[in-house]
């Protein structure tokens, strides 16, 4: 569980000053400590050990305790994870805000606020985040005493008041929330002066279905086709997070070839997103031949994932406790062939598009989103490893078929080593040639360096450090090689057996909470369960949320129309931020 | 690259769909299908549905299986649990309708009493 380091709950525990309780997650310490020393205890996390705010989760425990949760949630860079707990009291439903210590907690607390309507005290913005302007005053969806099923009326309201600039020439260009495009609701205010965007303030949740409260009262089992559905375009990613959680809950874990099937999966996920990423990047400096064959590459896959599950955004596959389909030998030597010619026929569209010099030039040194910034927001996926951030949930937090023997001893078998000294796996016809003449273009010594062979675990993750819409398309074709390599290995090793665990309801009240690399980057789920087997609470955090305020950082002095192209670079979900 | 030489020498990339059918593969899930001949009433597939499409209705006589293709999720739990395999996800896609109520699909059973 806990190999890296020996007894960490004692460091982390100390640092922090809680006193400590239990937790069903491995490698995590989870403590709580008196409501004034909040933000203190998390600024010492992140201050003394570099952690990174990985979700915040509030609860109404109204009902048992009297009082209210918060529990704020650290990834810890030695792969463990640190939670600090605080109770706030229902009569003064008030706590010290985090953000002005930590910035990454903005939103979460903005959220806790429109919820539960837990006040966050000090926070410097306290307008409404997921509910906007028409939503009653003083009714909180997710405090237990809700009831979902009465609509509730509409107000009418001051309009949303978004940052102004003021001074002779600028201009405040409003987009959205509906576009002339086949995109989710999200509205962009601007401030320019000509071409050059002064700032960007983007006011996204208009797609709110209330997920989180709809899952409450649920079974295991309805509450997985609805975490299926939380966004179209990481369905398993959400479906995995989500059994692996309720897995820790139920003590039990999936079979040996379950772990690979869904590592699988979630690489063919992975796969026809980065693909499709790819060609829509080129949608954003007009290369329209870039586009239509990632279009095309990325429905080729998708008919290998229908082929695969019955679904091409690989819903029905995951289960709790493992698999419902299995890959037979006959599909996954199939399976196999195909994706060596698309791998083949992705290497030849990148060459295409890393040799179109016009449309490199437009990339570079394009929508930058410094190192530093993102990790005070604690971005996480493609946006944080092409601003030289080296983290990836796989090796991280390795679950599925990412986990140390299994990782481990495919690297052995299987993996050759590059001139320049670092790990890759084998990437059968990727097309490594053509692709390095256009990494030259882009500065090739830095991407060389930028491969982290990742720390020992052998994991690969690619990561750059420009933060730039290049970078950023950069880091993709490579996962997209990793991955490719990684689909091969994995097919070539399947473990017989089982591919599902048995287990019943729970019946006892327990939390937990699961992460995996979704294509855009960490989701993390955070479930509770209470006696009756149902479903208490559940906290979704997907990749877009941390990462949405990043995309408004790396807007500024660029131009307005590269606007959608950085948009497309970061490439987040608008329905799984919202949920 | 391969497609631009196909379509270089005269020949198309893409299929002529809807003029030229197109097969969903054998392990897609689509339109919930019930073999009448199957069916013995006892509603598992109306348990596990998760969003209510599937409906089981004891009557005096027997019992009214009905389906809603306007709530299905097409997540084949039905299928799963139909310890009779009567319940089945059958390859069918193309489920646009012009009237509301043509969505629904019910199947009436008399319970006959010898067989069961």
């Amino acid at each position: 569980m806990t190999d890296v380091v020996t007894s960490p709950a004692v460091d982390l525990q100390q640092l922090s000053g809680g006193e400590l309780l239990p937790s069903r997650v491995p490698g995590e310490t989870r403590v709580v400590v008196p409501l004034v020393t909040l933000p203190r205890a998390c600024q010492v996390i992140v201050d003394g050990v570099g952690a990174r705010l990985a979700t915040m989760v509030a609860q109404d425990e109204r009902a048992e305790t009297g009082s209210f949760t918060l529990a704020y949630t650290f990834a810890i860079p030695d792969r463990r994870w640190m939670t600090i707990e605080c109770q706030v009291p229902a009569d003064s439903p008030a706590f010290p805000s985090v953000t002005p210590l930590v910035p990454a907690a903005h939103w979460y607390e903005r959220e806790a606020r429109d919820m539960f309507g837990l006040e966050p005290e000090g926070h410097p913005d306290l307008r409404r985040l997921v509910m906007h302007d028409d939503w009653p005053a003083g009714v909180f969806p997710l405090r237990k005493d809700f009831d979902p099923s009465i609509p509730v009326p509409r107000v009418e309201a001051d309009p949303y008041r978004f940052h102004t600039l003021h001074g002779d020439g600028i201009v405040e260009i409003p987009v959205g929330p509906f576009h002339a495009g086949v995109i989710e609701p999200g509205h962009f205010r601007f401030a320019a002066v000509g071409e050059v965007v002064l700032a960007l303030e983007p006011r996204l949740f208009y797609t709110h279905r209330g997920i989180e409260k709809l899952i409450e009262g649920k079974s295991l089992d309805h509450g997985l086709q609805i975490a299926e559905r939380i966004c179209g375009v990481c369905s398993l990613s959400h479906a995995v997070t989500y059994c692996q959680a309720a897995e820790q809950i139920l003590g039990i874990e999936a079979p040996p070839r379950a772990a690979v099937i869904r590592s699988i999966g979630l690489e063919l996920e992975r796969l026809y997103n980065h693909v499709g990423d790819a060609g829509n990047m080129c949608a954003g400096v007009g290369f329209m031949v870039g586009v239509a064959h990632g279009a095309r590459l990325k429905d080729e896959l998708q008919r290998l994932n229908e082929q695969f599950t019955g679904n091409r955004f690989l819903r029905g596959l995951s289960a709790i406790g493992g698999v419902r389909r299995d890959l037979d030998v006959e599909f996954a030597a199939q399976m196999s062939l195909e994706l060596a010619r698309i791998a083949r026929e992705f290497g030849e569209l990148t060459a295409m598009i890393l040799g179109s010099e016009t449309t490199m030039e437009r990339m570079r040194r394009t929508g930058i989103l410094p190192g530093d910034l993102a990790r005070a927001l604690g971005v996480v996926g493609v946006g944080a490893r092409a601003s030289g951030i080296d983290l990836d949930t796989r090796r991280d937090h390795p679950y599925a078929a990412y986990r140390d023997g299994e990782t481990a001893r495919r690297r052995d078998g299987k993996t050759a080593r590059r001139p320049d000294g670092q790990n890759l796996p084998p990437s059968p016809a990727v097309g490594r040639g053509a692709g390095g003449e256009g990494y030259s273009a882009v500065g090739r010594g830095a991407g060389g360096e930028g491969h982290s062979a990742g720390g020992g675990e052998g994991f690969p993750v690619p990561t750059r450090e420009e933060g730039d819409v290049a970078a950023r398309l950069l880091v993709r074709i490579d996962e997209v090689a990793v991955s490719f390599a990684l689909i091969q290995a994995l097919i070539a090793e399947m473990p017989a057996g089982p591919l599902i665990a048995g287990w019943t309801p729970p019946t006892t009240d327990a939390a937990a909470f699961s992460a995996t690399e979704s294509p855009r980057g960490e989701n993390l789920h955070w479930l509770r369960v209470n006696a009756q087997g149902t479903i208490e609470r559940y906290r979704v955090r997907s990749a877009s949320f941390p990462n949405w305020p990043a995309v408004a950082a790396a807007a500024p002095g660029n131009m307005v129309p590269d606007f959608p192209l950085i948009n497309k670079s970061f490439e987040l979900c608008y329905a799984c931020l919202d949920r | 690259m391969r497609v631009l030489r196909q379509s270089m020498r005269g020949r198309v990339g893409a299929h002529d769909y809807p003029l030229e059918p197109e097969a969903a593969p054998a392990a897609f899930r689509g339109q919930v299908q019930l073999d009448p001949n199957r069916c013995r009433g006892d509603a598992a597939c109306a348990r596990v549905c998760p969003s209510g499409a599937i409906t089981v209705e004891e009557t005096s006589t027997g019992w009214i299986w009905q389906l809603d293709d306007s709530r299905c999720v097409f997540c084949g739990l039905c299928a799963d649990a139909c310890a009779n395999r009567a319940v089945s996800l059958s390859n069918a896609f193309e489920l646009a309708v012009r009237q509301p109520d043509d969505m629904v699909t019910r199947a009436e059973f008399i319970r006959n009493e010898e067989t069961d």
